[in-house]
């Protein structure tokens, strides 16, 4: 049984690392396409096609698809101020109430954004600019990135995190 | 329920969420998921939120956020940066404060170099922080410097913010640009002042190092060698504004491409390298994006329940001077960069305060530069300021968080002082970008 | 009481009509009913308004048919109209449209205002003939598919970015209505607009469908009385124009007007485009629509 949990927690970090390579991905092409896109227009005349929208779906994805793993390095700011004034049994309680605020408004948020996809799937909404595709594409992917949060918070919420690594990292 | 209440309970139940510890987008997403179910109506309300917070960060004009700081981060993780910073180290000396007075000069030409307040002030502290403690610098000595001049990085081009306010508020973007050039270098000067007048009062702030001598050549190579050509990607991230080769998040992107030639050119690349710059890039941007994507949603739901029109027609309607408006309006945003995010003060107040200063005949550049030096100060006042959070984050962990409010303070007098000045003198603001048009 | 939000900024062109409607509403139905203006893009992103008024999030939305095109893939259609839309409630296109609205999106289409008012191409070189070949033009989705038949360089800018890209000469142009440029100070950077103008702006007031069979018969009539009015200010239009192509000139914005084949294939050209676009998105709707709105 415990292997088990360990095995699932090694693979819910992969894939949560998986998911900021992709980010990693979306702003190397975002910062590669422009200067592209300046040497067609300034040497060649033309464009790349739908370049700003395919830019701004990008930071769609890569914001809401990195973020569970900006949570799980402990890397989204708060305010430890009274929290690290606090003695370690009041900080411990402090801590297990946020990660169940945490918990359960990213379960409510889950739920009305699947909500939003789901209806705009049920009425086939498609988005027309450049291109032209469902809108539900581009409205499960907060959905998707608010499960792997919850999953996250109910993780530390069953797995304190030991002293100090409350610490902002890498910032 | 009347705004002046769901003001006070959206604010009020921020407060203690963020107080709490719950990270600051989430704590965001409580009060305005509960706001939105009030105000938005329910389930339908919800649903539209869920839509709107996507909706939010689908946005190009949020694209240099994440460009700027790879370029800030591919200088530091090259070591380019640093190296830079050991230059400048060499050739300031014999002064009360020296490394004090190196971080106001490195960070400043940084500034230059990178868009990102948030990357510079992680590189200042990273490189100058631990040498300053070692040296027994008091922590404010030390953290002060560091996060004041951290924050130039928005006010001297290349500059995220610049841009966003400029976008937003339909003012120039390379006038606004260069506007903030003369008063960043004024506030280093100030900075540098201060810091000498301090520790020439009080030599333990700042324990004077032992300096090797140094031949001529060995103080100023490395400075030619090491900080003199960073000012070609100055040159790449400005010049094509200017030539009207780019667009501002262009330059942004061009600048990103040169930062990786210039660490390419000082044999300092490696895959390993751009891995962790880009994974660093993640981790701040998608930070910071998804604190917008909060945020926003936030200000809607406040501007939807009538709280913010309420607050701006409060002032609006006391019938004031053009003066008094500018103060109005600097008052206002003093006190939203205390709660909310750079982005965030500028969403809720641009609306009305455009208008409000086309009104009152104030001239745009000096709106445009209150934004920005505003904005700069919420990013070093509590409970929420980015940079605090940052220094937070590279401090040693026996450091509190009292202290490093108290190390800003003094800085932040200073940056009001310059604030002043701008809207006694507005010519401090308007000078470079007149040259420009001439 | 009724709460409403408009896709545009207040004091702009987009509520030129909507803040009488509103103002009419509100002093002529004292103990009817009211209007709650709640805001604009600072309350509800511009692309979410229609989704907005068709959940009942709220009840009223002042919005142009080009941000509800994923509700309502034919609305391109109605700013393709080259008649008035008092024809266009005379001739039953508007009962049509209005009938697919609460169909489709679950609103009525109450009013539809910004008649009179085309859309140009502005450009910061002049050009001879109706031909775009080597110029780049900051498009939207409105005019894209004219300007590319017409051989332009397509490229996409973000609002807040045209006055810098103008600026430095990163764009040669941009569509925009002849009413509002000067809103946006992007004259300063302008040297041209081309004649004559193509398409009329549409901005409609929608309100939520379950609202209105909420309501009772004085209280639509109430509103339908204020939509007429809204619309019969439609007419307002033709002496705003006049006096914006004079600001326009005033600030150095020269005229290049084209003539005969050139003026004709240019307009040819926009309708052509344009309804293609329409009946890809609903053909039978685009055959029934073409004709009565004049097209
Ligand atoms: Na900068
Ligand atoms: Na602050």
């Amino acid at each position: 049984m415990f292997r088990v949990l360990t095995l699932l927690d090694r693979l819910f970090d992969r894939v949560l690392l998986a998911l900021a390579w992709l980010a990693a991905a979306i702003f190397a092409a975002i910062a590669l396409a422009i200067p592209v896109n300046v040497v067609l227009r300034n040497g060649f005349g033309t464009a790349i096609y739908g370049l700003l929208e395919l830019i701004e779906y990008g930071l769609l994805a890569a914001t809401f698809l990195a973020a569970p793993w900006v949570l799980a390095k402990n890397a989204h700011v708060s305010v430890d101020l009274v929290v690290t004034a606090l003695g370690p049994g009041w900080r411990r309680l402090f801590e297990a109430l946020a990660n169940l605020m945490g918990a359960a408004v990213s379960a409510v948020f889950l739920w009305y954004a699947l909500e939003a996809a789901a209806r705009s799937m049920a009425r086939g909404s498609m988005v027309r600019a450049s291109f032209i595709f469902p809108e539900w594409w581009l409205l499960s992917i907060a959905p998707l990135a608010m499960a792997l949060i919850l999953v996250e918070f109910l993780r530390r919420l069953l797995r304190p995190a030991a002293a100090g690594d409350r610490r902002l990292m890498g910032l | 329920m009347g705004w002046e209440i769901t003001l006070a309970l959206m604010l009020c139940g921020l407060g203690a969420l963020l107080l709490l510890g719950l990270p600051v987008a989430f704590a965001f997403l409580v009060v305005t998921v509960i706001g939105a179910w009030e105000v938005l109506g329910g389930e339908r309300g919800l649903i539209q939120l869920a839509r709107n917070a996507a909706t939010t960060v689908t946005n190009f004009q949020l694209a240099p956020i994440p460009l700027f700081i790879l370029m800030g981060e591919l200088l530091f993780h090259s070591r380019v940066a640093h190296r830079a910073i050991d230059a400048v180290d060499r050739v300031i000396t014999r002064i009360p404060g020296r490394l004090s007075v190196v971080t106001v000069f490195g960070g400043t030409i940084f500034a230059a170099l990178s868009g990102s307040t948030i990357a510079n002030t992680a590189m200042l502290g990273s490189t100058l922080l631990p040498q300053m403690l070692r040296k027994g610098y008091h922590p404010s000595m030390a953290m002060g410097p560091i996060m004041a001049s951290g924050a130039i990085a928005m006010l001297i081009p290349p500059s995220a913010l610049a841009v966003l306010v400029g976008s937003l508020a339909g003012i120039s973007i390379a006038g606004l640009l260069l506007a903030g050039v003369v008063p960043a270098l004024l506030l280093s000067v100030l900075f540098v002042i201060y810091i000498v007048a301090r520790c020439k009062a009080d030599p333990g702030l700042a324990p004077p190092d032992d300096e090797p001598d140094l031949t001529l050549r060995e103080r100023w190579g490395p400075f030619f060698t090491h900080v003199l050509p960073l000012s070609a990607l100055f040159a790449v991230v400005i010049g094509s504004l200017l030539a009207g080769l780019a667009t501002p998040t262009e330059s942004a992107a061009l600048g990103c491409i040169a930062a990786l030639a210039v660490a390419a050119g000082y044999r300092s690349l490696s895959l390993a390298t751009l891995g962790s710059a880009l994974m660093e890039t993640v981790k701040l941007s998608v930070m910071i994006l998804f604190i917008i994507a909060s945020s926003q949603t936030f200000a809607q739901v406040l501007s939807f329940s009538g709280a913010t029109a309420g607050l701006v027609g409060m002032i609006g309607g006391m019938g004031l001077t053009p003066l008094e408006v500018l103060l109005g309006m600097i008052a206002i945003l003093l006190f939203l960069g205390f709660f909310i995010d750079q982005v965030s003060m500028l969403m809720v107040t641009v609306p009305i305060f455009v208008p409000l200063a086309a009104a009152a005949g104030i001239e745009p550049l000096i709106l445009g530069l209150v934004y920005l030096l505003t904005m700069e100060i919420g990013l070093l006042t509590p409970p929420f300021g980015l940079l605090l959070f940052v220094m937070r984050g590279v401090a040693p962990p026996e450091i509190r968080m009292l202290q490093i409010y108290a190390a800003v303070a003094p800085f932040v007098m200073l940056k009001l002082l310059v604030l002043a000045l701008i809207v006694a003198v507005p010519d401090v603001g308007t000078w470079l970008p007149a040259q420009m048009a001439r | 009481r009724l709460r409403a939000v408009s896709a545009f900024v207040f004091g702009t062109v987009g509520t030129r009509a909507f803040e009488p409607f509103v103002a009419w509403v509100n002093e002529n139905g004292r103990g009817v009913v009211q209007i709650d203006v709640i805001g604009g893009p600072e309350a509800m992103p511009p692309f979410e308004a229609g989704n907005a008024v068709s959940t009942g999030v709220v009840d009223i939305a002042n919005v142009t048919s080009a941000f509800y095109t994923r509700l309502l893939p034919w609305a391109d259609a109605l700013h393709l109209a080259t008649n008035t839309v008092q024809e266009q409630r005379a001739n039953g296109c508007f009962a049509l449209m209005d009938a697919r609205h609460q169909s489709e999106m679950n609103v009525k289409l109450l009013a539809r205002t910004g008649d009179h008012v085309p859309f140009h191409l502005y450009l910061t070189k002049p050009i001879s003939g109706a031909d775009l070949t080597g110029l780049t033009i900051r498009t939207t989705p409105v005019y894209r598919a004219m300007f590319e038949a017409l051989g332009a360089t397509l490229v996409q800018t973000a609002p807040g970015e045209v006055y810098a890209a103008l600026e430095r000469g990163a764009i040669d142009g941009y569509g925009w209505p002849l009413q509002g440029v000067l809103d946006l100070g992007w004259e300063a950077h302008t040297k041209y607009r081309v004649d004559p103008g193509f398409y009329q702006m549409d901005v409609n007031f929608l309100i939520n469908l379950d609202t209105w069979n909420a309501l009772d018969d004085a209280q639509r009539a109430l509103l339908e009385a204020g939509a007429r009015h809204a619309e019969a200010l439609n007419a307002r239009n033709i002496e705003i124009n006049a006096e914006e192509r004079r600001k326009q000139a005033a600030a150095g914005i020269e005229t290049i007007a084209l003539e005969g084949a050139d003026a004709a294939l240019w307009v040819e050209t926009a309708q052509r485009e344009g309804w293609k676009v329409v009946h890809t998105a609903d053909p039978a709707l685009a055959e029934a629509l073409a004709p009565c709105l004049g097209g």
